[in-house]
């Protein structure tokens, strides 16, 4: 073990330690894809492992930046969770997806449209899984009010919501390990992501007209039951409703400006969840508190310390090393090779972990390329911020390739199969694969554009 | 036995699960009962009853009977006989009925 706090990675020596921990490493992402053990139990036993044989100590792995657990993007989370537990029984979210389908006037493809757009744009501040859930009930439930086939709904939904997603620093998990490791700001994705997503939601509206629209038909006297339809009865709460409504604008300016606040979003979110739960007057917060999806925040927790462990022993520098190798160090290919490789990686497997294992490989990258730089100044570096975005970009829309992709896909194909209305692999590969190869073509002409042509 | 069919499942299989997963009670059309009860219609007893029925042994104590009915929130109970077929199906009301006579007896007790 090295001594001496100054210490960052061990010399690099492929040792016993560095053995021990590559194969930990290995084997959890191993049984993470094979699926045949639930991905939470997989990450706490891999990290209970790295601490037991002293990979990681246990100070490391609780405390330090480097090595430990993000608890950013752990309060992050459980903090957005919370908020989303304490509003939905106010009925807000039914109330949004009722009053879309009505703006659709009852037509089967405006109504896939606007749903798409709501999607898109609830997944950019709510988590992906949530925002499916929300919607794929309503959405069945007007599929079957037209007579139409659900299919298109559905797969759209979950589209939408990793495209969505991918807008903003809290849309999907990958941004928020993302803007933790790099420091950057909300305002940050806004400025870079934000434009590109628009942009990609505008040709996906067009590509979907392209292969559903003829196909969604109904008649005028179906049209009549979605707009007979009363959105206003879905609102149990109104009181609750104005509260959770006013602490969420609060927590979205806490965003926006946590930058220049010099706050983390973290700090922000569990202000927001802490005055919302007080406002709720709830004495039994045990059942909100137990909505918040535990596995998923173990599952993180644990994969942070199982990654700390191969940074520690130096795999990870490695790996950057023979990546710069491969690029020769042109940064432009290096991020067309983060974004492409992260897109078909993504669409196999968990971004999460993804993500998890590519943030300190950019960072090591960094500091071969810039050794005298630290801090902001290295993991900011105007020549690294392309890379950043690259990762980002990859790695969410890359989710759409796959039935098995993102975690929304999981959700909208495990709820339709319960619902009765089976979406095969091969089905939504069929939809999904194309689709999302033409947003990472957008994504490639867009950092392309902006940042090693125009620079800006 | 292999399951058990009750107005509770012919029910369930008519509302369709989608409802239930948010509040959307308050958003349906008219005839969209008799739209899902056709749909419904078409559909095997296999796929809409309850497989894993609650049983009780002929023995079983009323007491037992009552902890399942309460627990499980079933309103029947099949009796298994020392065959291993189901000789009797225990109602709620049978169970009232004892309920309500042992009361009954007590309060004449009382008053004698």
């Amino acid at each position: 073990m090295t001594h001496g706090a100054a210490a960052a990675t061990q010399p690099f020596v492929m040792d016993t330690a560095f053995w021990t921990a590559t194969t930990i490493f290995l084997l959890a992402y191993a049984v993470i894809v094979s699926e045949k053990i639930h991905k939470a139990i997989v990450a706490v036993f891999g990290a209970g492992l790295m601490l037991v044989l002293k990979i990681l100590e246990q100070h490391e792995a609780f405390h330090a930046e480097e090595f430990g657990i993000d608890w950013n993007v752990i309060f992050l989370l459980i903090s957005m969770m919370v908020i989303i537990n304490l509003m939905r029984p106010t009925g807000v979210f039914e109330y949004i997806a009722i009053k879309s389908a009505k703006w659709g006037r009852g037509e089967p493809f405006r109504i896939l449209a606007i749903f798409a757009i709501v999607t898109a744009v609830l997944s950019a501040f709510l988590d992906n899984v949530t925002t499916v859930l929300l919607i794929v009930p309503v959405t069945i439930l007007i599929a079957d009010a037209l007579e139409v086939d659900a299919l298109p709904y559905l797969i759209s939904c979950a589209l939408a919501s990793n495209i969505g997603g991918t807008a903003t620093l809290i849309g999907d998990p990958p941004n928020i390990m993302i803007a933790s490791k790099a420091q950057l700001n909300f305002m940050d994705f806004v400025y870079h992501l934000t434009p590109v997503i628009i942009l990609t939601m505008v040709f996906y509206i067009f590509s979907i007209k392209l292969i559903w629209g003829r196909k969604l038909k109904t008649k005028d006297a179906l049209k009549e039951r979605i707009m007979t339809m009363n959105e206003n009865e879905a609102i149990k709460d109104p009181v609750m409703l104005k509260k959770s409504l006013a602490v969420l604008a609060m927590v979205l300016t806490g965003f926006v400006f946590h930058g220049m606040l010099h706050f983390q979003p973290a700090t922000v979110a569990l202000f927001g969840a802490g005055l919302l739960l007080l406002l709720s007057k709830t004495n039994e917060p045990h059942h909100i508190l137990a909505e918040v999806e535990w596995p998923t925040i173990f599952f993180f927790m644990g994969l942070f310390i199982i990654i700390g462990g191969v940074v520690k022993v130096g795999l990870i520098k490695w790996m950057s090393v023979k990546v710069l190798e491969i690029t020769q160090g042109n940064l432009f290919a290096t991020s067309m090779v983060v974004m492409w490789f992260s897109a078909f990686a993504s669409a196999f497997i968990d971004n999460i972990p993804y993500v998890a294992t590519m943030n300190p490989l950019i960072v090591d990258m960094a500091k071969q390329l810039w050794p005298e730089l630290s801090g902001v100044q290295l993991l900011q570096h105007v020549d690294l911020m392309p890379l950043w975005w690259s990762l980002a970009l990859g790695a969410c829309l890359g989710g759409n390739g796959t039935a098995i992709g993102a975690s929304a896909n999981v959700i909208v194909v495990g709820m339709s199969e319960k619902l009765g209305r089976r979406i095969s692999f091969a089905k939504f590969m069929l939809y999904g694969m194309p689709l999302m190869v033409m947003t990472v073509v957008i994504s490639t002409i867009y950092v392309w554009l902006r940042y090693y042509v125009l620079k800006i | 036995m292999i399951g058990f069919l009750t107005i509770g499942d012919i029910l369930r299989a008519v509302f369709p699960p989608y409802m239930s997963l948010m509040n959307l009670g308050d958003f349906t059309w008219d005839g969209m009962v008799e739209d899902m009860a056709k749909k419904a219609g078409q559909r095997k007893v296999s796929e809409m009853m309850t497989r894993d029925v609650i049983t009780v042994p002929e023995e079983a104590p009323l007491m037992e009977c009552v902890d399942h009915m309460i627990k499980n929130n079933v309103k029947r109970l099949p009796v298994i006989g020392k065959d291993g077929r189901v000789a009797g199906i225990l109602y709620e009301a049978d169970v009232f009925f004892a309920v309500t006579k042992a009361m009954l007896d007590e309060n004449a007790g009382g008053e004698r």
